[in-house]
């Protein structure tokens, strides 16, 4: 593309605020046909609100947005899909139940009274040659993997003639293997003249496939690099800014076994064939990692080890008792705690008080007396707001006035403050910026020392190989193998995260 | 989070009686008048009086029917189905040979009755626990099912024989004692049971642990379920909880008004209980104020077309469009 033409994409001081928090300040960029843009950029960044601002999901409070050289003003996603604009966000539009090709048909079928499938189909294929999309049109979206599920979702926009395509962290779902697919696929699509502007907080993907790197802080622009002078030492210091995560100090020693598992198989399990029988130990004092990208059975192995699905076979110990067969009650009452990937939908009560929420971990004392006591109850949270600097405006703030990261920290200190033997974690630093995940960090390693067993379910591997001793591998629902964490490299986990063997 | 829900209770209460006035105001009736009317006639002489708390006292426990299930996030539509066979099992219980008990043969009454609702709305309970069928379309159905079970029996085994459409008068002992019985009918302590029943209600749903395993579960049943709570347990109790406030409801009807199961008996009391519930905003104890002013508004509602000429079915619309307008901001406030 000539450098004459006007930029697809202008964007010229963009202010965005929140309430009293300014997502975006004084933000200008321009993107070309033909090249791709990454926005690298921490949390809250406000790296998302750009793409939603270009796409007409907000509208920005000042500056001005050029789209092929044209103003335009209170921009609609209706008008952006229009002006060739097309946005891939993490949770595709898809129609589960109907095929590719049903799905590209949606909002544009062909017929007013019949659906000629076949000519819309040959129509498709033509628009779509040369983008290597390699659509298997009458599958089932459904039944497709999920990097699959993206390239109908790209097909999708292209069919409308997008020439702008905007990717929220296009990466962040995918195994391994399927990355690199979709990496290559938005090169090709930066080769056939599609302006492209990803999100990532993936340094190397950036690196690897982008044309200009942007990077947003705080809502402002630190850096903007063309490909030839990318430096990989000013990128991250201008993500985190100039405090970068140290190292953490050297990881406790490891004792006997807490949680034993002896082939387990969960019964749910045992139906459909996805998951197959579990053993392992996990030793107080260690971090044992099971690595793996989400929807490989992770929800499986910790249903039944939470107890929320019964275990068809095998044995569960967890120090002295064996649990094989007790309610998740009596789990959680030896010592088992739990903090979830998504702690809205699994770990709070949003609207309640926080005190009220502190009771959702049985082990509280007063948790089992029939009449609440609630200001003992308030003392104990206030203790945990204060033990684990919650930002709370009181006790009795409900979970939903909350950022996230704090949520985390309460959800943490309700967990750790009772001593558990056990902790099953899954993915807790995910959504989180790297201080609030150094902080949940931190205090899994505290809670290691003071003699509980952490296992640790995650598919972030800096995360692992900072935390864990020792690192298993679950892949399409079978634990592959466990080895010390000196034993793996990257590319060696990555690939039997992707069920490429070691 | 108490002050809120506090001030929204009484902003719904204002709102009520603002809707109502603009209404008539606008449809040619003085409000000022109408209220004068309807609180004279309600409230102005000693039957109407006795009339308005016995029907509250029906009206406080229906309510309760719905608003404590729905704090477990089941809408519990069963009440008239519970509260039929809370009034059959009554009828049946004091028609019993009990009487050397003493004033413990109405207790057992109301236990009776408490129990065939518990047991009628913990069926629902078990379908949706068990097998995942939704409680508004099984408590619909057990209404019907509820409904022409108990004219069967009241018709046919339990007949009072003698051609009669109800079932045998119950026995002395079994009668609700009144507490005034100056007025045509006697006022039962009846709702004095039910005022009770509803600030117990909220003091356990506020206060004890059951009651907060019962919102945990209505709140986010994951994070309860991952807490160690057993959420079926206590999604089929609430269910039973509410029957047995309906059932209470049929009982308290049969021992203390009618003496007899009438075979067309509830006439959308239970129904009633939506809205009395909603009108509280499903607080407990807010539903005795709510209950009162729906009888006040219901018993009133002949002597506003004798009186006024104002068709009596003005109460019914302006009711239904309350029930909405409440059940909106309700979904509102769940979503923020």
């Amino acid at each position: 593309m000539s450098e004459a033409a006007p930029p697809a994409v202008r964007l010229c001081s963009i202010h965005k605020r929140f309430g009293a928090v300014a997502a975006l300040n004084c933000v200008s960029l321009n993107i070309h046909r033909g090249r791709i843009h990454a926005l690298l950029g921490e949390n809250g960044a406000g790296k998302s609100t750009l793409l939603s601002l270009l796409f007409g999901l907000q509208q920005a409070d000042g500056g001005s947005i050029e789209l092929f050289g044209e103003r335009v003003q209170r921009l609609r996603p209706a008008d952006a899909m229009r002006r060739g604009v097309a946005y891939v966000q993490q949770h595709f539009s898809l129609i589960p139940a109907f095929t590719v090709l049903e799905n590209l048909m949606l909002g544009q079928e062909p017929g007013v009274w019949r659906l000629s499938k076949q000519g819309f189909r040959d129509e498709m294929q033509d628009a779509l040659q040369g983008f290597d999309l390699d659509l298997p049109w009458e599958e089932r979206v459904g039944r497709l993997s999920v990097g699959a599920q993206q390239r109908v979702e790209i097909a999708k926009a292209l069919s409308r003639r997008a020439r702008i395509l905007l990717f929220d962290e296009p990466t962040a779902s995918l195994a391994p293997g399927e990355i690199e697919r979709c990496l290559r696929t938005l090169q090709t699509l930066r080769n056939q003249g599609v302006a492209v502007i990803f999100v990532t907080h993936h340094l190397n993907e950036a690196l690897q496939i982008a044309d200009e790197i942007t990077v947003l802080r705080n809502g402002k622009t630190t850096l903007y690099q063309m490909s030839h002078e990318f430096d990989e030492t000013k990128i991250a210091p201008a993500m985190v800014g100039d405090d970068l995560p140290h190292e953490t100090d050297q990881l406790p020693e490891s004792h006997a076994p807490v949680l034993r598992v002896k082939r387990a198989l969960p019964k749910r399990a045992q139906e459909n064939h996805g998951v197959f029988p579990l053993s392992f130990d996990v030793h107080a004092g260690e971090i044992l990692g099971i690595a793996g990208v989400s929807g490989n059975g992770q929800e499986h192995w910790i249903d039944l080890i939470l107890g929320k699905e019964e275990t068809a076979s095998g044995e569960l110990w967890l120090e002295q008792n064996e649990i094989t067969h007790s309610s998740i009650l009596k789990r959680r009452q030896f010592g088992l705690a739990y903090i979830p990937q998504d702690r809205n939908k699994d770990g709070l009560l949003n609207q309640r008080p926080l005190w009220e929420n502190l009771l959702l971990n049985p082990c509280v004392k007063g948790a089992d007396a029939s009449w609440l006591s609630a200001t003992a109850l308030r003392q104990q949270t206030r203790d945990c707001i204060n033990a684990f600097s919650v930002r709370a405006s009181s006790d009795q703030a409900p979970p939903a006035t909350l950022s996230g990261g704090h949520q985390q920290r309460f959800v943490l200190a309700r967990e750790l403050s009772t001593n558990p033997k056990v902790i099953i974690a899954h993915a807790p630093a995910r959504g989180l910026d790297i201080r609030a995940a150094r902080f949940v960090h931190e205090q899994l390693i505290n809670a290691c020392r003071e003699g509980a067993g952490v296992l640790l379910f995650s598919s972030e591997l800096p995360e692992l190989f900072l935390l864990c001793k020792r690192i298993g591998v679950i892949s399409q629902g079978r634990l592959v193998s466990i080895k010390q964490a000196s034993e793996w490299s990257a590319a060696s986990l990555g690939r039997a995260m992707s069920g490429g063997g070691e | 989070m108490n002050a809120p829900r506090f001030l929204r209770i009484a902003l719904t209460g204002a709102a009520v009686t603002g809707l109502f006035a603009s209404l008539l105001w606008l449809s040619g009736f003085s409000p000022i008048q109408i209220i004068q009317t309807m609180l004279s006639s309600a409230w102005g002489s000693p039957t109407g009086r006795v009339q308005v708390l016995n029907k509250a006292a029906l009206l406080i426990l229906t309510g309760l029917a719905v608003a404590v299930p729905y704090r477990a996030g089941l809408f519990n539509i069963g009440g008239e189905g519970q509260m039929l066979m809370g009034a059959l099992a009554a009828a049946f219980a004091g028609w019993l040979p009990l009487s050397m008990f003493g004033p413990l043969h109405w207790m057992v009454c109301l236990a009776v009755g408490a129990i065939a609702g518990a047991c009628w709305g913990a069926l629902a309970g078990c379908l949706r626990t068990w097998r995942g069928i939704h409680e508004v379309i099984s408590t619909i159905m057990l209404n019907f099912i509820a409904l022409q079970c108990v004219s069967e029996i009241a018709f046919g085994a339990f007949n009072a024989g003698g051609g009669a459409s109800r079932t045998p008068l119950v026995l002395d002992s079994a009668r609700l004692p009144a507490l005034m019985t100056q007025a045509s009918t006697p006022l039962t302590c009846g709702v004095v049971i039910a005022i009770v029943v509803a600030v117990c209600a909220s003091v356990w749903l506020a206060r004890m642990r059951g009651g907060f395993q019962l919102r945990a579960v209505g709140e986010n049943p994951n994070a309860a379920r991952n807490a160690g709570m057993p959420v079926s347990q206590i999604q089929w109790s609430a269910m039973a909880l509410g029957g047995a406030f309906a059932g209470l409801a049929g009982a308290i009807e049969t021992s203390g008004m009618t003496h007899a199961f009438y075979a067309r008996f509830a006439g959308g009391m239970g129904f009633d209980g939506i809205a009395v519930a909603f009108l509280a905003l499903c607080e407990p104890w807010a539903t005795v104020p709510a209950a009162l002013a729906l009888a006040t508004v219901r018993s009133a509602d002949r002597s506003l077309q004798l009186e006024l000429g104002l068709p009596k079915e003005i109460v019914f619309v302006v009711e239904g469009v309350l029930v909405i307008m409440i059940a909106l901001l309700m979904r509102r406030r769940s979503h923020d």
